[in-house]
């Protein structure tokens, strides 16, 4: 096949010769058993394009066959080095999804109350003028901070970094995302605290390492990526498990990932803190930790400070200057500076206590193992309903590796109390194993980052705007949540549950106008109905950009805008040492990249006085590593194009010219890989090794940053633009610790299960429910039980359930396996967009929704202020089909795809103007 | 030639893409399969259970009954020995759905004939693979000529333990498509 690509203007060409031809057809491939090769040949006009796909946040290479203008098949790139040419039934089905009957084709304004699904088109300029005159009246006569923006991680095109950019342009803001705290950000936070070096999620692209066949061992915890990111990181673990490498799971759910381990965990959910201290405890107490790495490399031989609870400076006490550290030197029995990286006269006592000027002072792995030692294998066991054998088990399968072994982090702990805990203590793992940038290791640090988060291009690009780099110190400071929970700064958000309080009691002001640029809410928040109902009742303007109508469009918007499907999009991904383009294949009703409608909204905002929005429509731009805003898709694909060239590939190229040459390596893949104990080279300025990204530049299993970070901002002592904080009410602590879930099982008799959450492999996040491929294979959300909590319930297979917590109720069908403990139930999130056209539109939300059930109250993580979607409890009892509920695969019919023509998009039914604010 | 589908059910993870897969490339109707996955399991009680997912579809059996059965030809074996349906001339008396052991030929409602599994003949008659083989994310299947050893799926078989090769269920009519699993992974529950 040809590798092709088609400009905006070249497919305007294309579309208006054969359209007239290819409005006769309704189907992909025929039906042929009998084929002559000849018929093979196209008689059409096609062209492949090389894109990458975004059904998930994995980003696959991709390549669409586009015949006489319309797409008829899409497969993997063979070219992307991580999916090698293979594409999942998420990813397949975007075909379904670009054409889907339902789609939201244009900009639609609410005519009946919020809830009626009762709707006017409106034309692209009557829905932007609307918005800017809403945004610069609360930005002249109220307070900037009360604009409230927030997008989502499912299959969504909005970048995470897209909105709190446009806070910066607008000069305030809140910015709020259902994932977030509660997905991902916790871990891409803490690991480097701790490790000086990266986080462990497969999901995101930060493990790599699987993509060489060198690992020994490893341990999947709370992570299925043969559901999750299916291509790349499912297809790479298959692989790894031939080669021979033995793998661990801990997952509450009997997952594919799971069935194929050497050993399961079936971890009880809420409790994976009290696990990871009992296998730091084992392997300390066993002493089979790498003795030279802890030694040399960790912050774990330092005395602490007991007062300040950080390690000891010298200067603190006379023995040196600032930049050391202090050790108990077993030569001299007295304190001693240790300077960076190591002195070889010392003899550094790496486990005692110690009285330091009449005070006493632990080393910090005295401290570390005071923190686990309560936590034996039999302790764990009882807490996490494992045995303890196994667990020994699943320890030394992992241990026997190392260093060539490491341990993935999914989700879980993001999902409740423990989310700041989770990653320290998997972190701390790996550190004492010596898992740590050597081969075989999946902690690793490469030159290129976590793929479905950030880029174009990494930092500054999207999240930074210049002349509005970074905000005031009294702006962060003023972001709701933030002063307590710090750690959502990573990503330049606020605290949810303090959102709502706002939103419902004013203080300390309400947010009035909220742009929402991703699928479906109440699908994603803890505690749905109260969401639902303190943004009904207080938002004054709500905005809802997405591909098709879904129960955040019927239950809150005001005004609709139509983005596009990823066949649709514009965007640049790294694919370890390659970028793929996603490039548009058609464009399809008034709908347009959500991207633009950040530029269109700025533009507005410019021409109606705004000074800030004006700035960021200098031509040319001051710094042209972050740009401006973009008034045409061409603008913002030049952007793009500006970033990717400007920061990876260094060679002139246009988006043109990607589009055409994708995927392209930007460095040899063994240049790329071979990047090993990088801490150890010698940093030529310094005559030292470059170390690891913290302040001792060792690995920091005494965390001690996180203390920091609460006490003014960032881990180094200032939040990101460089300013110092007030402290949060209480300090982070610098060890992990194991707190049982408010709602315990162990104790509830009124809720007597504890639920759970996790991936199937049809959907991601709150999307694709409205495919028919996917639907017709998972029409209903199952309901897991064990065959004796069925039989406590009195219900069979097949059966429906309400399933109550103290939030709500909502349904599963049951599915009795022994893939999941007595006591544990699992259910994956789910809604209906079938009922969004029923009677009561609220039902598309209700009626199988667990996070109807979940909690978004206090207890939160102290950190990242994350509440609890898993591990809480819930009651059972047998019930009927809720009404209306699509389960026959015929039902399905009404979404089969419609095929419609390119049209240009929203962007040929918009013009943003010019922009001249001399 | 014995042209086939082999599945490595080690590498399968269970995520229905070929399900998809043959949909988009066949346009197969909702409800109808001509590629389906069944979930083996999980066997065992709690904690100790095993489970593997076992794509399924025509195994293009050496001595195929459906053929034998068919009072019309439609059902039949091409010149490279692929058995395939002809839908012209299938008259939809389901003779052949009720011959085969494996529950893999499809009712088309919309067009009253029976259809299956083609091996994607106008993909492979290019010298492209199955769309199943193609897009399968866990790189699990294999297609191609069993009878000759260079073959992905004879190579395959060849580096496999001759424990983990199985077949489903031989009644007599031997069918071609081999299913790989090694103890590590699973007990095969499915046949010889």
């Amino acid at each position: 096949m040809a590798k092709a690509t088609m400009s905006r203007r070249g497919f305007l060409k294309t579309a208006a010769a054969t359209g007239a031809v290819a409005a006769a057809t309704g189907a992909f491939a025929s039906n042929f058993t009998k084929l002559d090769p000849a018929l093979a040949a196209d008689q059409d006009e096609e062209i492949v394009i090389h894109t990458s796909c975004r059904a998930c946040i994995i980003d696959c290479g991709a390549m669409v066959t586009v015949r006489n203008g319309r797409v008829v098949r899409i497969e993997g790139d063979p070219d992307d080095p991580m999916n090698h040419g293979r594409m999942c039934a998420k990813g397949l089905s975007g075909i379904q999804a670009l054409y889907n009957p339902n789609r939201l084709k244009y900009p639609m304004r609410r005519v009946g109350e919020r809830g009626q699904n009762q709707w006017e088109r409106i034309s692209w300029k009557e829905a932007i003028d609307q918005i800017a005159d809403a945004m610069m009246e609360l930005y002249e006569k109220d307070d900037p901070m009360q604009l409230l923006l927030s997008c989502g991680g499912g299959g969504n095109p909005t970048r995470i970094m897209a909105p709190p950019r446009f806070l910066n342009a607008f000069g305030g803001g809140n910015f709020f995302e259902p994932g977030c705290a509660q997905c991902y950000l916790p871990r891409a936070n803490a690991f480097p605290v701790v490790n000086g070096m990266n986080d462990t999620s497969i999901a995101d692209a930060s493990v790599l390492e699987i993509f060489f066949n060198n690992s020994k061992s490893c341990v999947l915890w709370g992570t299925d990526p043969s559901q999750s990111n299916v291509a790349s990181g499912g297809r790479a673990l298959t692989q790894l498990r031939k080669s021979g490498c033995k793998t661990v799971v801990i997952d509450p759910r009997l997952t594919p990932d799971a069935a194929k381990a050497d050993v399961w965990l079936p971890i009880r959910p809420g409790t994976d803190v009290a696990l990871a201290l009992s296998w730091i405890r084992y392997i300390m107490d066993k002493k089979i930790y790498d003795e030279e790495f802890v030694m040399k490399w960790t912050n774990l031989p330092y005395l602490v400070n007991e007062e300040t609870k950080l390690t000891y400076r010298a200067d603190e006490l006379g023995l040196g200057s600032h930049d050391d550290y202090v050790v108990w030197d077993a030569k001299t029995n007295k304190p001693a500076a240790m300077p960076y990286p190591w002195d070889d006269k010392l003899e550094p006592v790496l486990d005692g206590e110690f009285e330091v000027k009449g005070k006493k002072s632990r080393t910090a792995y005295r401290a570390l193992w005071e923190a686990c030692e309560e936590y034996t294998l039999e302790k764990a066991a009882e807490i996490c309903w494992l045995d303890a054998d196994r667990i020994e088990a699943a320890i030394n399968t992992y241990a026997e590796g190392a260093p060539a072994a490491g341990i993935s982090l999914g989700v879980p702990t993001d999902q409740y109390v423990a989310a700041s805990d989770g990653p320290m203590a998997i972190a701390i793992i790996d550190i004492l194993m010596g898992c740590i940038n050597r081969p075989g290791s999946w902690v690793q640090k490469r030159p290129s980052g976590p793929a479905g988060v950030a880029q174009p291009w990494d930092s500054g690009g999207f999240n930074e705007l210049v002349p509005t780099l970074c905000v005031p110190a009294e702006q962060q400071a003023a972001k709701l949540g933030y002063i307590e929970h710090k750690g959502l700064e990573h990503w330049h958000a606020s605290h949810i549950p303090t959102i709502l309080e706002a939103v419902r009691t004013g203080k300390p002001y309400r947010p009035k106008i909220w742009v929402d640029f991703s699928g479906n809410k109440p699908i994603m928040m803890g505690n749905a109905a109260g969401f639902i109902q303190d943004m009904r009742d207080n938002i004054e303007l709500a905005v809802h950009c997405f591909m098709y109508p879904t129960a955040s469009s019927v239950e809150l918007a005001d005004i609709l805008l139509p983005t596009s499907e990823w066949l649709e999009n514009s965007y640049i991904a790294y694919r370890m040492n390659t970028i793929v383009v996603r490039q548009p294949c058609t464009h399809l009703f008034e709908s347009v990249d959500n991207h633009m409608i950040y530029g269109w909204l700025a533009k507005a905002l410019a021409d109606r006085g705004h000074k800030n929005c004006q700035l960021t429509f200098q031509d040319p731009f001051p710094d042209p590593n972050y740009g401006g805003y973009w008034k045409t898709l061409d603008e913002f694909q030049a952007w793009l194009a500006d970033q990717a060239d400007r920061k990876v590939l260094h060679k002139g190229l246009s988006w043109k010219e990607l589009c055409e040459q994708a995927p392209i390596e930007f460095m040899p893949m063994d240049e790329w890989q071979n990047n090993y104990e990088q801490f150890a080279v010698i940093n030529e300025e310094t005559g030292k090794p470059v170390g690891f990204n913290t302040s001792s530049k060792k690995c920091e299993p005494y965390a001690e940053g996180f203390t920091v970070m609460g006490r003014t901002g960032g881990r180094f002592g200032t939040d990101h633009c460089g300013n110092v904080q007030p402290a949060a009410s209480a300090d982070y602590e610098p060890l992990p610790h194991f707190e049982e879930p408010a709602e315990s099982p162990l104790t509830d008799t009124e809720y007597p299960f504890v639920l759970t959450s996790g991936r199937v492999p049809m959907f991601h996040h709150g999307t694709l429910r409205n495919v028919p491929w996917l639907r017709e294979i998972y029409p209903v959300p199952q309901c897991w039980m064990n065959p004796q909590t069925a039989a406590e319930v009195g219900v069979q297979e097949g059966d429906w359930v309400k399933i109550e917590s103290r939030r709500g109720e909502t349904h599963g069908k049951v599915l009795v396996t022994e893939g999941i403990a007595p006591g544990v139930v699992a259910q994956e999130r789910f809604w209906n967009p079938e009922l969004l056209n029923s009677e009561d539109p609220s039902q598309a939300w209700k009626a199988m929704n667990v996070n109807v059930l979940t909690k978004n109250d206090p207890p939160y993580n102290n950190v990242y202020g994350s509440y609890t979607l898993r591990g809480f409890t819930v009651k059972i009892s047998k019930s009927e089909k809720p009404a209306g509920v699509w389960e026959e695969p015929e039902e399905f019919t009404p979404w089969l795809p419609e095929y419609s023509e390119y049209t240009g998009g929203g962007y040929a039914a918009y013009d943003a103007g010019e922009a001249n604010y001399a | 030639m014995r042209n086939a589908i082999v599945v490595d059910l080690d590498r399968c993870i269970g995520c229905f893409g070929c399900e998809i897969s043959c949909k988009m490339e066949n346009n197969v109707a909702l409800g109808e399969y001509w590629n389906k996955v069944i979930i083996e399991g999980p066997h065992g009680t709690f904690p100790d259970v095993e489970e593997y997912w076992l794509p399924t579809m025509c195994q293009q059996c050496e001595n195929s009954p459906c053929t034998h059965v068919c009072p019309t030809g439609a059902s039949y074996r091409n010149e490279d020995g692929v058995v395939l349906i002809d839908k012209s001339v299938c008259i939809g008396c389901k003779y052949c759905m009720m011959a085969c052991p494996y529950g893999v030929r499809n009712w088309n409602k919309e067009q009253n004939v029976v259809e299956k599994c083609t091996l994607c003949q106008h993909l492979t008659s290019q010298g492209k693979e199955p769309a199943c083989v193609h897009n399968c994310p866990g790189e699990a299947r294999f297609y191609g000529d069993l009878d000759d050893p260079n073959s992905d799926p004879s190579r395959l078989i060849a580096e496999s333990a001759p424990e983990d090769v199985h077949h489903l269920k031989n009644v007599g009519n031997n069918p071609s498509t081999a299913y790989i699993l090694s103890s590590r992974f699973g007990t095969w529950r499915n046949g010889d």
